[in-house]
């Protein structure tokens, strides 16, 4: 071996393709010489890669498929080694290896069959397991609450507002937790990000700023130490808990409770560490937990905690509810300033946790996968019966020659078992491929994905399932051939009773069922395909391209504290980049778009009358420097933007959106008018120009209004530097980041993305459900495809004696060919009805699910049924060939 | 010689068996080098994959005909590789199966299926 060979690395996709092979090796087999069989895999892989790709990849394809027949045979045979030549007669279990053989040869004799049925239900299985597994992990909570079913959730909503599951206010907490005698005790926490100083470094890491009882109500375990003490609630103390992960990572997983760690500048003593089995889900950020003092006297308005509640013993979650919107009730009277209009309720963890549109999404999906399921057991009936009659004759030999019932009934399970057995192992692999690539296309950004594993449950389900279909259907011919009278059916010939009008009946039913529900998942698939391809497809508002962003926050850093340094930050660092060669412009701004939570300000107008609590103008807030339009390219459509004068020296402006011209100013030109928001200390702000509206986050609302005041008069210690470059943004990462540390020393950067990114992350999600609604379509179509052919192509198998005769008696080809696809295609037109009809009734109750396509969406409701009959045409053509060119002799004395 | 009543219940060897022991004689090997040998020797006829090669080895582990020796590094890779030997009960197998194989090349040629071997030539 040379020393180019020995450098070649072994490709990650190879050893996973032989890592299969070896897994369905024995157990002990595995442990004893897996790791020998990996290593000599990849000494023989990388020698025949020194020859060629294909050579390498031909033996990395050999060498799993022949891992694969020697992990059946070595289970089937129950021997580890391959078979042995016994002298002298039979080995015990001799009768269930010829059963193998025998199925074996008889998958060889019609490897089409086998093939088929393999993919079919292997398809089907997969894709069943990866909802199933979906669902699970989305309805499952991961963190490990105690007693799950005694925690409920409360949030506040505010329909008129429409503002839905908000968080609750410190004070409103103290009142439901004194108030409402059904809840025992509440945990309330908010999320925050501060700094630590760990591993040589200042980061900064997820929080979780939790109340007093937060361990005692959700009884979440800690690995070492102890929770917050009431006393270090009360004076907020400087006392930390790690998560195990973060203990583990950044301080090497010694023991530390009791010593000190720099938490936002400042020393704080670590008290305990929270266990390792919290660290899911949502809270698989969180590496930092600090203590909240929840004050009466805090902003009844500042709705920021996360409510869990336990209930009381006997307590039920429906009276929990009650009780807690009659508090929300009374104490939208007493504090009408900040509760007006606000309700409160208390809901179920799962409620809480999984929002209404994910379950929505999520049981259109189920729907989806039962109905692949549905098809796929539907054409593994039809295979079964097509080769029915084959099989019975084969079975009526065998049993002329002797062999019991049994035995026959033994060796078709047999033969269905293996081919179950390999469908279910191809499912698992579909699963398996889904969920990677689920994360690929999410690029490991969803916490939902990255919870995904193969529920062990749904791999039973899935075993069970495909077991059941091809036994049932390959007992049938034993069964019936057990009873039957041989010499009758060895005289029948292969023409037989398949092809009589009973079975024939039962056949169109069956391609009627098959076309129905192809037909209903596709209309609804494209339905909810256009749905989110309209949300996709709407413009963001401005340019994404060539813009590369990244985000300082000099908080807990000791720069930068006071405005007037801010200002002077702001100002270097936007030079700082705007000198990097190949950079057009720069801005600095308190929010990136799509990234983040908003600041959100409600103001009046002068002039205009007092606007009632529901009508007061209500905006989000972004403070951006001059250069903003620059580097965003959102349109400028009167008046001015946000300009370098704009400093804290001159006068207050602000410019406003179309959307917020529009609602408040009823689509007058502002400029000129002065509003006032309700801030403190804010000074009244004069308008000075209209923008236009960036996309909504949430795909599906209309863009929301929004203000831009100059960050120079507002100024803010943490925000984003946008730039806009000439050529492609990830060329200048590195120059830039290194012009802004060099710019702004001390102060972490992070989170550099280019726009376009950070597009495509918000859309991630949307682009995976696409692309799976997608994939199960495609998977019905092709599955109801091979169906209706394989129907057609047995019915005119069967009756070529019947066309032969039909042709030496003067019909002509045309005919019947005419009368071939006559026959095809008459269930498929009975489907097609069926199926159009049950589209239109779920498509009626997904309507809210929809977007910018409606439930009876002509384009889908015609093109969908068209595209099946082409399929449908497309696969009577080539019976209806073979029928056309029969030669009448022929085919009359194959009898 | 006649071979052992222990060594004969393993006898016939299958092919695969028969080379893997026969490019033990010499010294233990690791699997690359085993494949490498047995390709060499059969001329390309026998081509083994990982997994047979390795459950063949194991069936021939638990019958006392192979030990797994220690791993070590390979001399020609830097690589750490397990080397299989031959035990005095593999190699007593080996021979009476070559015997066997003697007696059956003689009696074909005695029936001049195929020509005399050895000393004739």
């Amino acid at each position: 071996m040379n020393r180019h060979e020995a450098e070649l690395v072994v490709p990650r996709a190879a050893r996973r393709l032989f890592a299969v092979g070896v897994w369905t090796l024995p157990p002990r087999l595995r442990s004893l010489r897996g790791e020998d069989m990996r290593e000599l895999f990849e000494d023989l892989f990388r020698e025949a890669a020194g020859r060629s790709r294909l050579a390498a990849t031909r033996f990395a394809l050999v060498a799993t498929v022949r891992a694969v027949a020697a992990g059946i045979r070595a289970r089937f045979t129950g021997k580890e080694g391959p078979e042995r030549q016994v002298p002298g007669g039979a080995a015990p279990g001799a009768g269930w290896g010829k059963d193998i053989a025998y199925a074996l040869r008889g998958i060889r004799r019609d490897p089409g069959f086998a093939v088929v049925v393999i993919l079919t239900l292997g398809l089907a299985i997969g894709v069943n397991s990866t909802i199933f597994s979906l669902g699970r992990t989305m309805i499952f909570i991961p963190i490990p609450f105690a007693d799950q079913a005694s925690l409920i959730a409360i949030r506040a909503d505010n329909p008129s507002r429409n503002i839905f599951r908000a968080g609750v206010s410190a004070p409103d907490l103290l009142d439901i937790a004194e108030q409402v005698d059904s809840v025992a005790g509440v945990a309330a926490f908010d999320r925050d990000v501060t700094t630590l100083d760990a591993d040589g470094g200042v980061t900064r890491v997820a929080t979780m700023v939790i109340n007093e009882d937060f361990f005692a109500v959700t009884g979440l375990p800690l690995h070492a130490g102890r929770t917050f003490l009431a006393e270090e609630h009360a004076s907020e103390a400087a006392v930390v808990l790690l998560s195990h992960g973060a203990w583990e990572r950044r301080f090497g997983g010694e023991p530390m409770v009791g010593s000190t760690v720099q938490v936002a500048g400042s020393p704080h003593v670590v008290v305990g560490i929270v266990a390792p089995e919290v660290s899911r889900g949502w809270l698989r950020s969180v590496e930092l937990w600090r203590p909240l003092r929840i004050a009466a006297e805090s902003d009844r308005a500042n709705r920021n905690l996360s409510v869990f509640a336990r209930l009381a013993p006997g307590a039920t979650l429906e009276r929990a509810a009650l009780e807690t919107e009659g508090v929300a009730e009374i104490l939208s009277r007493e504090h009408p300033a900040s509760n007006d209009g606000w309700r409160m309720t208390a809901l179920s963890l799962q409620a809480a946790l999984v929002g209404p549109n994910a379950l929505v999404a999520l049981s259109l999906m189920a729907m989806a996968v039962v109905f692949v399921l549905l098809i796929a057991c539907v054409n593994v009936a039809n295979l079964t019966m097509a080769r029915g009659a084959v099989r019975d004759r084969e079975i009526a030999v065998r049993m002329a020659m002797g062999a019991s019932r049994t035995r026959v009934v033994r060796q078709l399970l047999v033969e269905g078992a293996m081919l179950a057995s390999l469908a279910a192992g191809t499912g698992l692999l579909v699963a398996r491929g889904t969920f990677l690539w689920l994360v690929a296309v999410t690029r490991g950004r969803a916490e939902l994905f990255l919870e995904l594993r193969i529920d062990p449950a749904m791999t039973i389900f899935a075993a069970a399932l495909a077991l059941a279909t091809p036994l049932v259907f390959a007992l049938l011919p034993a069964l019936r051939g057990s009873r039957s009278d041989l010499r009758a059916r060895l005289g029948e010939g292969v023409r037989g009773q398949s092809s009589g009008p009973r079975q024939r009946r039962l056949r169109d039913l069956l391609v009627v069922g098959q076309v129905t529900l192809a037909l209903t998942l596709l209309i609804v698939s494209s339905l909810a395909v256009r749905s989110v391809i309209a949300l996709v497809s709407i413009e963001p508002g401005f340019d994404p391209s060539s813009t590369l962003t990244m985000w300082l926050d000099t908080r807990d850093t000791d720069s930068a504290a006071e405005d007037s340094e801010l200002r002077a930050l702001h100002t270097e660092i936007v030079r700082a980049a705007g000198d990097v060669p190949g950079v057009d412009s720069a801005a600095v701004v308190s929010r990136r778009p799509f990234i983040g939570g908003q600041e959100r300000v409600a103001y009046l107008i002068d002039g205009m009358p007092e606007p009632t609590e529901a009508d007061t103008p209500r905006s989000t807030l972004t403070r951006v420097s001059s250069g903003f339009l620059d580097v965003t390219r959102v349109p400028l459509e009167s008046g001015r933007a946000i300009e370098l004068n704009d400093d804290s020296l001159s006068l207050p402006v602000v410019v406003v959106n179309r959307a917020a011209r529009e609602r408040y100013w009823s689509g007058r030109d502002p400029v000129g008018d002065v509003i006032r928001v309700n801030r403190e200390a804010w000074p009244a702000l004069r308008v000075v120009g209209v923008v236009g509206d960036l996309r909504n986050p949430d795909a599906d609302q209309p863009p929301e209004p929004a203000l831009y005041v100059s960050l120079d008069q507002f100024p803010v210690p943490n925000f984003a530097l946008m730039t806009r470059v000439r050529s492609n943004a990830e060329d200048h990462r590195n120059a830039i980041v290194a012009a802004v540390r060099g710019g702004a020393p001390g102060i972490p950067v992070e989170d550099v993305r280019t726009m376009e990114q950070v597009l495509h992350d918000d859309l991630s999600g949307d682009m995976a459900i696409i692309s799976l609604f997608t994939f199960f379509a495609l998977v019905a179509l092709g599955l109801a495809t091979v169906g209706i052919y394989s129907v057609i192509a047995y019915t005119v198998n069967g009756r070529l004696r019947e066309i032969g005769i039909r042709m030496a008696l003067g019909a002509r080809t045309p005919d019947v060919r005419r009368m071939v696809l006559r026959q095809g295609l008459m269930p498929v037109g009975i489907g097609i009805a069926f199926g159009l009809t049950a589209a239109a009734g779920i498509s009626q109750l997904i309507t809210g699910a929809l977007y910018g396509v409606t439930p009876t969406d002509p384009v889908t409701f015609i093109g969908a049924p068209s595209l099946f009959v082409a399929v449908a045409i497309l696969a009577c053509l080539l019976p209806a060939r073979r029928a056309a060119g029969v030669d009448p002799v022929e085919s009359l004395r194959n009898e | 010689m006649a071979p052992s009543d222990e060594a004969s219940s393993h006898l016939p060897l299958s092919e695969r068996d028969f080379r893997v022991l026969f490019a033990l004689l010499d010294a233990p090997l690791h699997g690359y080098g085993l494949v490498k040998a047995i390709r060499e020797h059969s001329e390309g006829t026998v081509i083994v994959d990982p997994a047979n090669l390795y459950r063949g080895m194991q069936r021939m582990i638990d019958e006392g005909l192979v030990r797994d020796g220690e791993r070590r590094p390979a001399p020609d890779s830097a690589r750490i590789r397990r080397y299989y030997e031959l035990t005095d009960l593999g190699r007593q197998v080996l021979s009476a199966d070559a015997e066997r194989m003697r007696s059956l090349v003689s009696a074909a040629s005695q029936k001049d299926l195929i020509p005399p071997t050895g000393e004739s030539r």
